[in-house]
């Protein structure tokens, strides 16, 4: 029975997460109107604005599809850097044992305890507000648990009897790395990269509500952000806020079906600088 | 033998500590823009330099950012030590005061959310990893799977239109009514931190819950726990007795983790209640760009981050036998 | 003292795997019984049964008949106050068998504790008479010691320890020897010897540890017992093709190692005989189900001898 369970649960992550990725692939086709197109502000739900209007009349239904776009693309594109400078950090540091896989590890374990939103928080400051700034204050402070993982399993598996040979048999240490320690460590970096997305989309989320995105930027966050301080809440128009917050823990969800699927007994993720 | 363990994380502890401080440093100094203006302010930089500019330049030779990058680097370093942390333009005061006296609120939300989500998350952790897949797990996982993946000021801005605007059970948000003194006072405080707190407890346990569970689950499947029902204790007796201690080990020193980064954490429920601690403090700040501040808070949540670690190390090798000399926490 | 009868146990995961099938064995008060088997043959999941110490996965049928009532048709609370005091089950050493948490001392004495037969400030002094008898070394301060200090050898010695101290009258144990090396085994055969009066039920796939310890041997493959007989009559002349396999395959006769792999779990609901891919004596009547052959006290299950 709880087979099944565990075998469900990632079909319906990814049925959760396709049909986000084709409302935001297709947006410009479903959204009735362009997100910047300014009408008459805090309208209510109408046959014409489906979800009503924001504070500067911009129709919120139409938002919200392409928040789906920018939302998913800023995850997908940060867990892509992070996972990738996290796997061959990680794989480097594992197969040097040396000066150089300590030198790696000591920077990780450092990184892993210095408390990331708010150093996320402080970069994103400093920086003009844009996404891509965003971007790089997600990447260069969550690659640190990626490495870590895959270093611990780029351990075990560089001491395989296979490894061995192939390190006897004279095979260059870029070759093994990578056509060889890389498939066996595949499987981690997908489910870390899976669940890499959602946490780089709650942290782009985070950012976007306190207001450090920018003020032209249409993701979930920055909806939410608006519908917040500019009275959405304080007037109940649910129709304003509700709508991202579904979006959002919906995809994380999905993301973290995905993800924990083969995951296992694995309970050291670092979801806790998030929630 | 333990003592030389202790030393050891102590002076990598301390060594973060260090790298914190280097990187607020290369912050202010590095980040694009005049250090100058990260240190006053643009608005008041901008009327400097309309003004007299001179002004600015005196500054610039007070701060010693006239002076070489190492030079700068040494005299940030004594100033950072003698806990000189700077001057907020916007409060008015230095920026340590502030601070202070803002973490005190938010400490009032942190402690008593963490230590009651440990036992809540523990309690219905250990319920349902002893039984996996029953009724109760069947019902509860869930639920805590989806408080888990709703980001927590989500779950804040739900329940306050709901409780607050909606039913009228709650104020708005804030801290006090204002006007009144003594009991009347602290209940007043206590009726206004009830939704935040409710929030940070359930959003808490759901974490605490997943790292029970499974500590419950693995600990289950051990040798040592068929060797404590061959001696026919019962079922009851081999969890309190066996399962809980070896348990509660990882999950003592995660949560005990768990309070530095949970500084960050409250930080949107404060923004949504509008409490005023460092959540908001920080909101505030980066709004207005109050540099200073942000860099102390930063390396404030750091400390408190180092603080916890440091605890929970140390309580680990307290309860775990098996810790030898160097040897790192089981990872 | 312990009659099996049709004992089977299923587990009912993916695909259902029968680990123990149609197995009956008696147990005479006060002699040893080795069952002798490869790793995967169940023979640990048919001791673990006996006390219904399995997960709920696994599906027991058939009777374990001790002192007069089936063990199977116990209640729980029944059951506890049998496991420790009555049987007792003694794990291998090599795992992870202690409570890493709790000193070796209270952990040695627990069963006694669990049933009442002491009081905890007894404890201590109970468990340093127990460990003197197996020569722990040292035994006033090792009590106070944890689990991770103690070397393979010792562990299962703390472990025999513990089996027999709350008195019980039959013990299960499982693989002794596993994991220790040659020199440290002759250690463990000591301890066991020095269990006299206790009825010992030993799975092992050591068989010097079975010449040396039992009274009779049942051999486990692919979750039958093919042979059963007394110790001096299996060493000397045994009569299933895998029991003659497995004596060859002892040092002093030559370690001629015996090729190819047992069946899988899925295949043993086909007919025939389960050792047939590896059987040096088979025929074609061996693809039907081999007979129980009956001499006197002695069994075997092989066609060879069923005119």
């Amino acid at each position: 029975m709880l087979n099944k369970k565990t075998s469900l649960a990632p079909k319906m992550g990814m049925l959760i997460l396709m049909f986000f990725v084709a409302v935001a692939i297709f947006a410009p086709i479903i959204s009735p109107y362009d997100p910047n197109t300014i009408t008459s502000p805090y309208l209510k739900p109408s046959r014409e604005h489906f979800l009503g209007t924001n504070d500067i009349g911009q129709d919120i239904f139409s938002e919200l599809i392409y928040g789906a776009r920018l939302s998913l693309f800023i995850g997908f594109f940060s867990a892509f850097i992070v996972t990738l400078v996290g796997s061959v950090l990680g794989i480097v540091s594992g197969y040097y044992k040396g000066i150089v896989g300590r030198i790696i590890m000591g920077v990780t374990n450092i990184a892993l305890v210095i408390p990331s939103l708010p150093l996320t928080i402080v970069l994103a400051a400093y920086m003009q507000a844009s996404i891509w700034n965003i971007i790089i204050a997600i990447c260069a402070t969550s690659w640190a648990g990626t490495a870590r993982i895959i270093r611990s399993r780029t351990l075990q598996i560089r001491e395989l009897p296979f490894i061995k040979i192939e390190h006897a048999l004279g095979v260059g240490n870029l070759q093994i790395m990578f056509a060889h320690i890389l498939p066996n460590v595949l499987e981690v970096i997908l489910i870390k990269g899976t669940l890499a997305v959602s946490s780089a989309m709650l942290t782009e989320a985070g950012l976007s509500f306190l207001g450090l995105s920018s003020s032209t930027a249409k993701s979930w966050g920055s909806i939410l952000h608006y519908a917040f301080f500019r009275n959405g809440v304080l007037n109940n128009y649910w129709w304003w806020y509700m709508p991202p917050i579904i979006c959002i823990s919906l995809c994380v969800l999905g993301f973290m079906l995905l993800g924990y699927h083969g995951k296992g007994k694995n309970k050291t993720t670092n979801k806790m600088e998030l929630t | 033998m333990k003592a030389a363990a202790i030393l050891k994380r102590i002076f990598e502890y301390a060594l973060i500590l260090f790298i914190i401080i280097t990187i607020n440093f290369l912050l202010t100094h590095y980040m694009p823009g005049d250090p100058i203006l990260h240190l006053i302010g643009e608005e008041e930089y901008y009327n400097l330099m309309a003004s007299n500019p001179q002004v600015i330049e005196e500054m610039r030779e007070k701060y010693g950012l006239n002076k070489s990058t190492l030079e700068q680097y040494w005299i940030y370093l004594k100033t950072t030590v003698t806990l000189n942390f700077g001057y907020s333009y916007i409060y008015k005061q230095p920026v340590l005061d502030v601070l202070l006296f803002r973490m005190k609120w938010t400490l009032m939300l942190l402690i008593p959310s963490v230590i009651i989500s440990a036992f809540l998350g523990a309690f219905l952790g250990i319920k349902a990893g002893w039984k996996p897949g029953s009724q109760f797990d069947i019902l509860t996982t869930p639920l805590m799977l989806l408080i888990n993946t709703t980001p927590t000021y989500c779950i804040s801005i739900f329940v306050l239109t709901f409780f607050s605007f909606t039913m009228g059970f709650f104020p708005f948000g804030g801290m006090t009514s204002g006007g009144l003194s003594g009991l009347d006072k602290a209940l007043d405080i206590m009726w206004h931190m009830f939704l935040p707190l409710m929030i940070l407890v359930i959003s808490k346990t759901s974490y605490d819950y997943f790292i029970m569970k499974s500590s419950v689950i693995e600990i289950s499947e051990e040798d040592y726990i068929l060797t404590a029902m061959s001696k026919g204790l019962s079922d009851r007796d081999v969890l309190s007795k066996h399962v809980l201690k070896n348990a509660l080990l990882p999950y003592i020193t995660v949560v005990c983790m768990q309070l530095g980064f949970s500084v960050a954490g409250t930080m949107l429920v404060e923004v949504v209640f509008s409490w005023k601690g460092m959540g908001t403090l920080i909101q505030r700040s980066v709004q207005v760009k109050d540099f200073p501040m942000l860099q102390l808070s930063f390396l404030f949540i750091s400390v408190c981050v180092i603080i916890s670690n440091i605890i929970s190390d140390l309580l680990y090798i307290a309860i775990d036998p098996r810790i030898k000399e160097g040897e790192s926490r089981a990872q | 003292m312990l009659a099996i009868k049709d004992l089977s146990v299923e587990f009912m995961t993916d695909h259902k795997v029968k680990a123990v099938d149609r197995v009956s064995l008696n147990i005479r008060k006060g002699t040893n019984t080795t069952i002798i088997g490869e790793t995967g043959s169940g023979k640990s999941v048919l001791i673990l049964s006996i006390l219904r110490l399995l997960p709920p996965s696994a599906k027991i049928t058939g009777k374990v008949i001790f002192e007069n009532s089936d063990l199977f048709q116990m209640s729980k609370k029944e059951t506890e106050l049998i496991r420790g005091r009555k049987i007792s089950y003694i794990p291998q050493g090599s795992g992870n068998a202690l409570n890493p948490l709790l000193i070796i001392g209270y952990q040695v004495a627990e069963p006694m504790i669990v049933h009442k037969m002491i009081t905890k400030k007894q404890a201590p002094q109970r468990s340093i008479d127990l460990l003197k008898r197996f020569n722990l070394g040292n035994e006033e301060r090792r009590i106070h010691d944890y689990p991770h200090t103690l070397s393979g050898g010792m562990k299962q010695r703390v472990l025999v320890a513990m089996g027999i101290s709350a008195g019980a009258g039959l013990i299960l144990a499982d693989e002794p020897t596993k994991g220790l090396d040659k020199s440290r085994v002759f250690m463990v055969v000591d301890c066991f010897q020095q269990l006299k009066s206790e009825t010992i039920l030993c799975v092992t796939h050591d068989l010097d540890f079975a010449q040396v310890i039992g009274d009779y041997v049942a051999v486990m493959y692919a979750a039958q017992i093919v042979e059963y007989s007394k110790k001096d009559d299996f060493f000397s002349k045994p009569l299933h093709p895998y029991s003659e396999a497995l004596i060859n395959s002892m040092p002093e006769n030559g370690l001629k190692a015996l090729k190819g792999f047992a069946p899988p779990h899925d295949t043993y609901s086909y007919s025939g005989c389960r050792f047939f891919e590896r059987c040096s004596f088979k025929s074609d009547r061996c693809r039907s189900d081999p007979p129980l052959v009956e001499f006197g006290i002695r069994q075997v299950r092989c066609w060879k001898y069923a005119d």
